[in-house]
Formats: structure tokens, C-alpha cells, sequence
């Protein structure tokens, strides 16, 4: 099912621009700090970027987190690209909110870069829904 | 010993080992990749993996490893701060850094392993392969388990949301299903440390 282009293009490029500013801080920025106990109750602090095996092999939650950003950009694209198809702009969504939801659990494990990660997944996530209200306005008119 | 059966922890067969453990080996490794055992990187993975070794060498009789690396008075062994140096030299061949995850065990270990011509067969799991349900079957099949992951709290000191490498030797399930272990945490005097965490990966081998 085709959404008539009412839908304003700017929330989903906003979306789709803090995806994409998302997905590369967690790819080129360390976001997340391990905490390394060492006898004597000293920590060895280490920073790793989402896509890291090393976070993976310790706490799954940022990987998984990085991914679901990416599938959200891809489809968020694939969306624009396909003028509005309500179906992928749920796929979409679900990807953008799963995501907000690991970025929160991350903070567990947060640096700066974690919480820039958090609030640009949270602006693109209130952004698709923005879009989706717009979207169940236009079925109605329909 | 009995107490730990009595307060309902499911335990290897000889969990004593581990218990009754008086050195784990603990050392670090300094920027030039030397050992300190104060001021350099923790390396609890290989820490973990020369537990694991030494328990099948000095409990199971399958002589991984010689007399060089641990001593044995009674029932309390000594693990020589110079095999998990080993093992981590191992891996430092392999380009691996002090960090590790299961992946980085299995292969120092693989490279361990080949040179004494022994095959076992290396059990390297990430998440969600790597699950409590897991963990529990190699326990259950006498395996101690080197267990990865992020640990929320424990019995040893009040650290929270600590990145570790331990040797896990007995676990424990709540009435709603939560799963808590037993194990060493690689450091001296750590030999039955509680704990509960979200798991990363985990390592453990057969024969």
C-alpha cells in the first residue's frame, strides 16, 4: 500500500539523518567502556566501538543495538526510495524503537559517545513516529 | 565443601579443586608485554584458562601440563604465575591482545594443545549460544566452564557491572528460573565467589 507524499519528507530525513550520524558514531567512535576488574579492587578501563567482538563477548546488548540501527537505516532509505510503503515503515520503526531500547540499556556501560548515541536514536525514533501519525491520518482520509 | 552442596549448588565432582585452589597464577602484563603482578593489564581470560588446564592435569591425571607450572601439597595446589603468562604468550603469537573473549581462549588454547600433540575438542560459544542452559549441561557433564560476561553483583567485594573472565564451577536456579554460579574469579583468595551476570560468551573443551 502506497501513503500519499502529504507525509512531511523532513521528519523521515531527520530520521534518517540521525540514523546515519548514529550508526557512525557506533561504528567510528568507541562508545562503550568496559569495566576490567583487576585484584585489589582496581579497574582497567577499555573503550570499544558497538560493533566490537570484545563487547559482543561480554554484553551482546550494543551489538545488537549497532545492528538494528543499521537495519533501520537501510529501510528507512528503502522506504524513501519506494515512496512511503506502510509496511516497511513499520519494519522501519520497530527496528528504530528495538534500538532505542538497547541504546538505553547500554548506558550501563555508557560513555559520551554512548549518550550522543541514545539521544540521536531517540530524535529519529520520535521522528518515524511523527511519520506514522501522518501516515494513519492519511489512511483515514482515504 | 559440604556447605556449598547444603546451600543447593549444582557442582562439578571435584569443585574441591577449586575450592581448596591456594594460588591461581594472578599476574598482569605491563605496555611492553611483560609480567607485573601489579600496574599492567588484567589477563583473567588466560588466568581462567590455566585454572581449566590445571584442573584436568592435576584431578583428571591428563598431564597438560607438568610440574613446572603448578605445585601440589595434599589437596591444595598452587597454580605458578607463569602458566597463564604462557597461555598468554600463546595468544600474543596469535596477535591477540591481553583482552580476551572466548574466541581468543579457544585458539591460544588450540595453539596449547597442539604442541603437547593432545586434540580436544575446544567448546567456544557467543551469545545466545552461549546461555545459562548451556553452561548448566557442562557442569552437569563434570565440565567446568570459563564463563564471559558483564557481572551485576557479587559475593566477593561490591563491584557492579564488572567485565570478567571466571571459572565457573557450580550453579544454582531460583524457583523463577534465574540462574546464579558458583566459581573462582581469578584473583587470590577469590576461590567461591556467588555471582550473577548477563552472559557474552563462554569457553570451556572435552575429551
Amino acid at each position: 500500500m502506497k501513503i500519499k507524499s502529504s507525509v512531511p519528507f523532513f521528519l523521515e530525513l531527520t530520521a534518517l539523518v540521525s540514523l546515519a550520524m548514529a550508526l557512525s558514531f557506533e561504528i567510528f567512535a568507541k562508545g562503550i567502556t568496559l569495566e576490567f576488574p583487576l585484584q585489589g579492587g582496581r579497574i582497567d578501563y577499555k573503550n570499544y566501538s558497538y560493533f566490537s567482538h570484545m563487547v559482543f563477548g561480554y554484553f551482546p546488548v550494543p551489538m545488537i543495538t549497532g545492528i538494528m540501527t543499521a537495519l533501520a537505516l537501510l529501510l528507512i532509505v528503502l522506504d524513501i526510495i519506494l515512496k512511503r510503503n506502510k509496511q516497511i515503515y513499520k519494519a522501519t520503526f520497530t527496528c528504530s524503537v528495538l534500538a532505542v531500547i538497547g541504546a538505553v540499556l547500554s548506558i550501563t556501560v555508557a560513555n559520551p559517545i554512548n549518550i550522543c548515541v541514545t539521544i540521536l536514536l531517540a530524535i529519529s525514533g520520535l521522528c518515524l513516529l511523527g511519520v506514522g501519525k501522518k501516515i494513519s491520518e492519511n489512511s483515514v482520509v482515504e | 565443601m559440604t556447605s556449598l552442596v547444603s546451600e543447593g549448588w549444582a557442582l562439578v565432582k571435584n569443585y574441591s579443586f577449586f575450592t581448596n585452589l591456594a594460588s591461581c597464577g594472578y599476574c598482569e602484563v605491563n605496555s611492553n608485554g611483560n609480567k607485573v603482578f601489579s600496574g599492567g593489564n588484567g589477563i583473567c581470560g588466560y588466568i581462567a584458562a590455566g585454572m581449566l588446564v590445571t584442573y584436568d592435569s592435576v584431578i583428571n591425571g591428563k598431564g597438560y601440563i607438568s610440574s613446572v607450572y603448578y605445585t601440589k601439597n595434599g589437596d591444595e595446589v598452587s597454580i605458578k604465575s607463569t602458566l597463564p603468562y604462557m597461555l598468554y604468550k600463546k595468544g600474543e603469537a596469535l596477535g591477540y591482545g591481553t583482552d580476551t573473549t572466548s574466541v581468543e581462549i579457544h585458539y591460544a588454547l588450540k595453539s596449547f594443545f597442539e604442541v603437547r600433540n593432545t586434540s580436544v575438542n575446544h567448546v567456544s560459544y557467543y551469545a545466545p549460544l552461549a546461555n545459562n542452559m548451556n553452561i548448566a549441561n557442562y557442569l552437569c557433564d563434570d565440565r567446568p566452564v570459563i564463563w564471559f560476561g558483564m557481572i551485576s553483583n557479587n559475593s566477593f567485594d561490591t563491584q557492579k557491572k564488572i567485565s570478567h573472565a571466571v571459572v565457573v564451577y557450580g550453579y544454582k536456579m531460583s524457583i523463577l528460573g534465574q540462574y546464579s554460579y558458583i566459581a573462582h574469579f581469578g584473583w587470590e583468595g577469590a576461590n567461591t565467589v556467588s555471582f550473577s551476570g548477563v552472559i557474552g560468551s563462554m569457553y570451556t573443551y572435552t575429551y
